[in-house]
């Protein structure tokens, strides 16, 4: 396959190509904030419907409809507020640091069109703090914005009031935990709340909130522009629209790539991404980040890449970042390494995840030393399972997909280590 | 409350039970005998879900829920770990987790034996470990305070302290920090953990990561006994469970009384109680003989005490008591009995400052009054509280406030200073000391002005010619506005401004609230039962009415005297004509107002006769002490500031040979020939014959207000919490947390000073030197200093504050 056969579906890229498009005069010029202007001759309960019709589901992982999520804002418990989770902290995941990088003005009238739809006045970025760049080129974009009189008092002459406020993370995972994010914003340690209450009636500063995904976002503009039919022509039935997928690891060509949601997996990475690095063989691909609920093998290589063919194939699409493994890589190593990015942004506070991830690194390295027993299959297992659906929050139940992966699908390495007394790799 | 909702019906392990909506699983259970296992789950804290050993199945849910988080549904089928794999297993995941980086160390630890982290080990742990890697280390153990040590190794990081500080106490500074399994408790390097209350979460702390730097490797829970009781340190009641090892008492423990202090107490309380162990204990009587105290028999002393009393009374001299305001409610009536009809005189008197007569109107009613209750704080629309630091003086009453305020009940705090005890969106009303009368006058005003009819005619004659000012105005509309849902509390500090007290209880009952008065001390409020007061007699009783001295000829056989006494002012000014003075845990010399007059009177007294527990300033004086029972000595029964009867139960027996007050008091009685009850029961049977029943408030008196000084700087003053009194003896990490002096004004009044510049206060009775610190939680025109470490000032007096030359 080659990639002259194979092009990008570029919606949310779009601006990517061009010089100017992260400002504003290069934004507008390209038909930015014509949407936003649209939107607010609309009802917002016209929006919702719109978004909804659309079919666009949340880009952050779970999948979650968005015109559903914004109708469950009450209509009278005032101030309500949008809130973008811009704290892509998800291993392989860098699609929404290259929207904000590259064309902030897109997500800023995104938002603008969410939160009228909410009624909301208030909107908070909560970006993730290693984000220097993307959070000045933000900076940037809503001051020109505010210049304009898209943000402010009065935005575009419509009557309604509209402010932005971005406020940087401090570099942890768990604040892309919608309601650790909440807590975070509030100026409290960043842990996970009880829920219920939901975000929707008791989220920021206890009111009703709506927190989406950049990516999300920056869909909206497009469909507002072109219509939800528009948008449904893209994808599948069940994943309508584009997606950027982000592919890293061992590939020729590691990037983001936007395409149809359907788009096989092996146009992906042997397409767009080039194949695997130096011509070797794949070993391993995750569908959807680190916290893909299983990694795939080789023969999951024609899996189409949307929410229901991935969950058919056993896993889940995630953040719809792949990462590639080729043969000579060592699948515990791998987990160990993934294990240790859990264990050290486990915020602490339930038991199973705290512990749980803990005890697995620390078995993790045995092996790698030379220190694994056969027991210990059995025992991760085990431990596995006492944190799966027992923790607090999800961090907890997608930490143990490095291990129950490989578990189940490179038990032999697991012997290899056993037997070789240390990693194989490394001989 | 909301309207009465319908009760839930569930399920629970196959027992069907109807609870209030809302209640948590946990808590269901708990109705029907079922113990679900817990470690951060606390009743009184707001739920976290973060320990996960409460695990359940709920019938329909996929996963295993926290018991701890999820209220019942109508129709909920749970299943606990005594019914249901997926819990059990649930459970048994969550212990083997919790103990992997446990340092499995209860040999050593003070928990062991009261852990519920080893019992829940013991009852469903695996005999061993899967877990073979390197446990997580720490340092330990970390000092957080002078009380408290942290062991983070043993944590199991509930939250319940972070929680319990946030929540309960308001008090900031102990946090978790870091993520992970590196996650911990910790306090800030530079923002030391200063709390009242620390020693609570020692107490709910699960394991042994909390230990107390008093009682670390004294005992085993297992070696040693307790013994339920009341504490005596203040006048909140709390009810603790005292703990003996040998003998020797080694730890107070907060006792579970919703009622009152739901499962806290304070510092003071907690860690306090070294004193009575201490070798500087009086342990035998003591008779001065050639100057010398000569320790002799109890028989001697006896016969020594009631021979002068009886020679006195022959020779037509008057003799007095004056007592102490911590006595237990039986010793109380006992010396009251005693003055009345041994010493045949009503020169009784137990305060330690002198009021006006709206004074002695308050402590009349009290007795006969429906006064307030915690309960009524609960259920209050407003809490006002004048002349007093709820903080400082009943810190179990200001956790009750600021309860009641977290569910949005407001709190309005009248005074000099604001208190250091955050209650969530409490308003402050600025008034300088000594203007409180003229302050409430002119809420009487106010609320006139607005249509209030029920103000009494002392109240209406008093506002005679005074202008509500805007903060009277502010006041009176919020008291107007919750007509009948107020509580107002009062403190000992009112009295000593002529009228605020009389005026703070009549206008309450104008507004149809609930009046509470909050003394400082333990037992004042029982002394005022008890008639410790030249005009009283008990049950408010007083000494000029012929139908209330009627009251005693049945009871006593004897009618008490009718002429009014003489207050202790008086007592002690003309103290060379007494037959014989007898103090009763009292040290006028330190702790009256004026302590030169106490010492002197004592001085001049011909025969002086001390019940104390140590040789203090003033019995040292004395030509007789008697070695009295310390509280932790003797049963009886004391009343806290609601009037709240509560047991005290005798947990050691008393140092050497000391004896409690009545049954010194009743030897004396029957050695001097006059008839006194011989037991406890017998003197409980003649309290309970006084006993009036409590009815609607009815006015006082007021007399005369007072216009405060006007311009300069006025100083407001009060004892702190942890102090330097006698009974902080030995309890010498708890002194650690005392703060130092320091000097308070509104930074409008610096002139010039800067926070930290080291000044003196000079007023007519005391003189300070610490550093000055600026802050507009004190009013403007006022200079706030503690009044411990030798400061002796009081409140209302013209204060200089000038910069100390070096």
């Amino acid at each position: 396959m080659s990639t002259s056969t194979l092009q990008q579906t570029k919606v949310v890229t779009q601006r990517f190509d061009t010089a100017d498009g992260a400002t504003l005069d290069g934004y507008r010029k390209t038909g930015g904030y014509e949407a936003l202007k649209k939107a607010l001759s609309m009802t917002p309960d016209q929006i919702i419907d719109i978004v909804k019709t659309s079919g666009l589901r949340g880009r952050g992982g779970a999948g979650f409809p968005t015109g559903t999520k914004w109708s469950f804002i009450p209509k009278d418990i005032r101030p309500s507020y949008l809130v973008c989770n811009a704290d892509e902290g998800e291993p392989g995941t860098f699609k929404d640091r290259e929207l904000m990088e590259r064309d902030p003005h897109q997500l800023i009238e995104g938002m603008a069109i969410g939160a009228y739809s909410i009624g909301s006045n208030e909107m908070y970025i909560f970006c993730r703090g290693e984000f220097a760049y993307a959070a000045r080129q933000l900076e940037r974009a809503a001051a020109e914005a505010y210049e304009a009189g898209i943000l402010g008092k009065n935005i575009m002459g419509s009557g309604y009031d509209l402010d932005l406020i971005i406020h940087r993370g401090a570099g942890a995972y768990i604040c892309g935990e919608e309601t650790a994010l909440l807590e975070a914003i509030e100026g409290r340690r960043g842990q996970p709340r009880l829920r219920p209450p939901f975000p929707a009636t008791h989220g920021l500063f206890a009111k009703p909130t709506v927190v989406n995904n950049v990516e999300t976002f920056a869909c909206v503009p497009h469909i507002v522009t072109n219509g939800a039919d528009w948008f449904k022509g893209f994808g599948t039935e069940k994943s309508p629209g584009t997606k950027m997928f982000c592919l890293s690891g061992d590939v020729e060509r590691p990037g983001n790539y936007e395409v149809p949601f359907g788009t096989p997996a092996r146009d992906l990475i042997e397409g767009f991404a080039g194949g695997v690095k130096g011509g070797k063989k794949l070993k391993a691909f995750t569908p959807g980040g680190a916290s893909s609920t299983q990694f795939f093998g080789p023969d999951k290589l024609d899996t189409n890449m949307d929410w229901e063919s991935v969950m058919a194939a056993g896993s889940l699409l995630g953040t719809g970042a792949i990462i590639v493994f080729a043969e000579d890589v060592c699948m515990i190593r791998a987990a160990l390494r993934y294990t240790r990015f859990y264990a050290h942004e486990s915020c602490g506070k339930c038991t199973p995840c705290r512990e749980g991830t803990y005890w697995m690194v620390n078995t993790l390295e045995r092996f790698e030393n030379g220190g694994g027993r056969p027991e210990d299959l059995k025992i991760m297992d085990d431990v596995a399972g006492n944190i799966i659906g027992r923790s607090f929050c999800a961090l907890g139940d997608f930490s143990i997909a490095p291990v129950t992966s490989t578990i189940k699908l490179f038990a032999s390495e697991y012997k290899d280590h056993i037997e070789k007394g240390g990693c194989p790799f490394d001989r | 409350m909301t309207a009465e909702q319908a009760p839930v019906n569930v399920t629970i392990d196959g027992v069907d039970v109807a609870v209030p909506a809302g209640t948590l699983i946990i808590r269901a259970a708990e109705t029907i005998g079922k113990y679900i296992p817990r470690f951060c789950d606390h009743p009184l804290l707001d739920p976290l879900g973060a320990c996960r050993q409460c695990l359940v199945e709920v019938e329909g849910q996929r996963k295993p829920l926290t018991a701890c988080t999820t209220p019942v549904a109508e129709g909920m089928v749970v299943k606990t770990e005594f019914a249901s794999d997926l819990a059990r297993d649930g459970q048994k995941g969550v212990l083997e987790f919790l103990l992997i980086n446990h340092p499995l160390d209860c040999p050593m630890c003070d928990k062991g034996g009261e852990c519920p982290l080893q019992d829940q080990a013991l009852a469903y742990g695996p005999g061993g470990s899967r877990y073979i890697d390197p446990k997580r280390r720490f340092t330990k153990p970390v000092p957080i305070s002078p009380l408290v040590k942290l062991d983070r190794e043993r944590c199991v990081l509930c939250a319940r302290c972070t929680r319990f500080s946030d929540q309960i106490a308001g008090d900031p500074f102990i946090e978790l920090f870091e993520r992970g399994a590196l996650e911990q408790v910790a306090i800030f390097e530079d923002e030391p953990y200063e709390s009242i209350f620390s020693g609570n979460v020692i107490q709910i702390c699960p394991v042994g990561a909390l230990t107390s730097s008093t009682f670390r490797f004294r005992a085993r829970p297992f070696d040693m006994t307790s013994a339920d009781s009341t504490c005596n340190r203040c006048a909140s009641g709390c009810r603790i469970t005292a703990q003996m090892r040998r003998g020797e008492l080694v730890r107070l423990l907060a006792k579970d009384d919703g009622d009152v202090n739901d499962e806290w107490m304070c510092d003071k309380g907690r860690f306090a109680y070294q004193y009575a162990q201490r070798p500087e204990r009086v342990v035998e009587p003591l008779v001065r003989k050639n100057g010398e105290f000569v320790a002799v028999s109890w028989a001697e002393a006896i016969e020594v005490v009631a021979g002068r009393i009886t020679a006195a009374r022959e020779a037509g001299k008057t003799s007095a008591v004056l007592a102490g305001q911590q006595l237990l409610d039986e010793d109380a009536y006992a010396l009251s009995r005693f003055a009345r009809t041994v010493l045949a005189t009503n020169d009784v008197d137990a305060r330690r400052a002198i009021g006006g007569e709206d004074e002695d109107g308050v402590l009349a009613a009290i007795p006969k009054t429906i006064t307030a209750t915690n309960q009524d704080i609960d259920s209050a629309k407003l809490v006002v509280t004048i002349g007093v630091d709820l903080h400082e003086e009943s810190p179990i009453v200001f956790l009750r406030v600021r309860k009641a305020a977290r569910k949005g009940i407001a709190v309005r705090e009248i005074g000099a200073r604001r208190s250091a005890g955050r209650v969530q969106g409490s308003t402050w009303t600025r008034c300088r000391p000594g203007a409180e009368a003229a302050l409430l006058a002119g809420v009487a005003r106010a609320l006139e002005s607005r249509g209030n009819s029920g103000l009494d005619p002392f109240t209406r004659a008093a506002m005679q010619g005074v202008e509500a000012t805007a903060e009277a105005q502010e006041l009176a509309a919020a008291l107007q506005g919750v007509h009948g849902s107020v509580v107002v509390l009062a403190g000992e500090q009112l009295a000593a401004v002529p009228g605020a007290l009389g005026l703070a209880w009549n206008i309450t009952a104008a507004v149809g609230g609930t009046f509470g008065w909050i003394p400082r001390k333990a037992g004042a409020r029982g002394a005022a039962w008890a008639g410790l007061h030249p005009s009283l007699l008990p049950g408010g009783r007083s000494v000029d009415n012929d139908d209330d001295r009627a009251a005693f000829g049945e009871v006593w056989g004897i009618d008490p005297p009718s002429k009014r006494g003489r207050d202790a002012r008086a007592i002690l000014q003309d103290a060379s004509g007494l037959g014989v003075l007898l103090l009763a845990g009292v040290d006028p010399a330190t702790d009256f107002q004026d302590r030169e007059l106490g010492a002197r009177g004592i001085d001049d007294a011909p025969f002086v006769v001390a019940l104390d527990l140590f040789l203090t300033e003033s019995s040292r004086r004395a030509d007789v002490v008697l070695p009295a029972a310390a509280v932790y000595e003797r049963g009886g029964t004391l009343q806290n500031w609601e009037g709240r009867p509560q047991p005290v139960r005798m947990a050691v027996p008393p140092a050497g040979l000391g004896q409690s007050d009545f049954e010194i008091v009743a030897q004396i009685a029957i050695e001097a020939g006059v008839q006194f009850p011989e037991t406890v029961e017998a003197l409980r049977k003649e309290m309970k014959a006084l006993k009036v029943t409590p009815a609607a408030a009815r006015p006082v008196a007021v007399g005369k207000i007072e216009n405060a000084a006007s311009g300069g700087l006025v100083l407001a003053t009060r004892r702190p919490l942890i102090d330097d009194g006698t009974m902080m003896l030995g309890a010498d990490a708890l002194a650690q947390t005392a703060a130092p002096l320091f000097v308070e004004i509104h930074p409008d009044d610096a002139r010039g000073l800067s926070n930290g510049d080291d000044v003196f206060v000079r007023t007519a009775s005391g003189e300070a030197r610490g550093p000055v610190r600026l802050t507009d939680e004190v009013a403007r025109g006022v200079v706030f200093v503690p009044g411990h470490a030798g400061f002796t000032g009081r409140s209302g007096e013209t204060a200089m504050v000038e910069r100390a030359e070096s």
